[in-house]
């Protein structure tokens, strides 16, 4: 299934039509979305279950998580998901990211056809367990540093933080709509997302998702902005930098050689 | 007249001149071991800038030497797929030197 | 996901989820108790039958 009304370009077709027929099995997205969303609501009542008589300065574990979270996501995203490594670990995230989710995905076509194109736009459950194990020492540290409760809330804020972005992030593939235009936060990242998704400017410009405050702070957003322009840009493009670097093959293309030319030869 | 060409595909990245495969350890895996990749400064762009300007050159220091030049000008702007040619390689580093411009 | 990334992610997972269980049981926290070997065991088998994207290489994809 693919959509109707679109303009993507041919190479952006092809290579969705080869992706849907490459993923096996039975995948369906409604049950990839159940998985993360069942595995995090329990581990978050598993969290909140175990603290105590919280203190009004424990609390702030939440917005610490939270902040951590976001830094930790660009990070991620600008050294390591658009970076090819040798670490096997790493090396799959690029490979998932940039030569997958970046095709299937772009800025002349953001949206997903059906639930079963949510395998390349979700992250696997393989996350949800590497984020847990990876929160664990933080948390554990906080825990036995500070007060058992901070490490329990943090671990939350970890937890909720990832399905915060797997909400935002799928709220920027899905179709136009009055919510998704209107809510502020919301309107934000998707215009930020979309520019992200833009080829010239993937590799360097819009890592935050879930906000684009770490590449205002970083000077790695195409806005020309201030904080709270950042926070609430909606889908304003009048202050989109002018110097963005285009691509060099903006001014003169040229036809890409025929590739299975190239393989039979 | 040579054309390199380059695209990010689902089985990996690929670069080719003319009909033949440009290898990630041409002259030597010296900037990157993890392959080429294109549209930043980093190793695996430098990688790339410095295997096309061996194969262009045929010469390796003097193509080491234009790697910084290479890349700053052509291959930290080049787009998901691309196509340049020895003549756009030509112009690139016989164009004046540019400042850097962030992101 | 290579196999042997997946398999050690796995024994730590529920290595983890039992030892906190055992925590929970002391500290008489019976629903909280059973979630977490829950969740555990469920974020293991969720990670061994998620389908993969084939034609990339084998250690390559999740």
């Amino acid at each position: 299934m693919e959509l109707v009304n679109t303009i993507m370009g041919q190479r952006q077709r092809k290579y969705r039509e080869m992706y849907r027929e490459r993923v096996s099995g039975w995948y369906n997205g409604w049950l990839h979305v159940m998985i993360i969303y069942l595995a995090g609501s329990s581990a978050l009542y598993i969290y909140g279950a175990n603290t105590v008589n919280v203190q009004w300065w424990e609390w702030l574990a939440l917005p610490f998580g939270f902040i951590s979270y976001q830094a930790s996501e660009y990070i991620l995203h600008m050294y390591v998901m658009h970076r090819p490594r040798k670490n096997v670990v790493l090396r799959a995230l690029y490979i998932r990211h940039t030569l997958m989710h970046h095709q299937f995905f772009t800025k002349e076509e953001m949206r997903f056809a059906d639930h079963k194109d949510w395998r390349v736009t979700f992250f696997p459950p393989f996350t949800m367990l590497g984020l847990t194990l990876l929160s664990i020492i933080p948390s554990l540290a906080a825990g036995i540093v500070i007060s058992e409760n901070v490490g329990w809330l943090l671990m939350a804020a970890l937890t909720a933080s990832y399905m915060f972005y797997e909400l935002i992030h799928f709220c920027c593939h899905i179709d136009d709509n009055w919510l998704v235009r209107n809510m502020p936060l919301i309107n934000t990242a998707r215009r930020h997302h979309t520019a992200h998704h833009d080829h010239a400017l993937m590799m360097r410009v819009n890592m935050g998702i879930g906000t684009a405050l770490p590449d205002w702070l970083m000077g790695t957003s195409d806005l020309d902005r201030g904080f709270w322009g950042h926070l609430f840009n909606g889908y304003d493009e009048s202050h989109v930098r002018p110097g963005l670097q285009k691509s060099f093959n903006a001014a003169g293309t040229r036809p890409v050689p025929n590739r299975q030319a190239a393989e039979r030869n | 007249m040579k054309i390199y060409s380059g695209d990010r595909t689902i089985d990996g990245v690929i670069v080719f001149v003319n009909q033949a495969h440009l290898l990630p350890d041409t002259g030597g895996a010296i900037f990157s071991d993890t392959g080429f990749e294109w549209g930043y400064d980093g190793p695996g762009p430098r990688q790339l800038a410095y295997a096309i300007l061996i194969d262009h050159l045929g010469d390796a220091s003097r193509a080491k030497a234009l790697v910084p030049r290479f890349v700053e000008g052509c291959v930290a702007r080049l787009d998901n797929e691309w196509s340049i040619s020895s003549a756009d390689i030509e112009a690139v580093l016989n164009s004046p030197e540019r400042t850097g411009q962030r992101a | 996901m290579p196999f042997y990334v997946k398999f050690l992610a796995s024994l730590l997972m529920l290595s983890i989820a039992a030892l906190t269980a055992m925590y929970e049981h002391s500290k008489g926290l019976v629903w909280p108790t059973y979630l977490t070997i829950f969740f555990g065991a469920f974020l293991v088998f969720s990670i061994w039958i998620f389908p993969d994207v084939n034609g990339a290489k084998p250690d390559e994809t999740s």
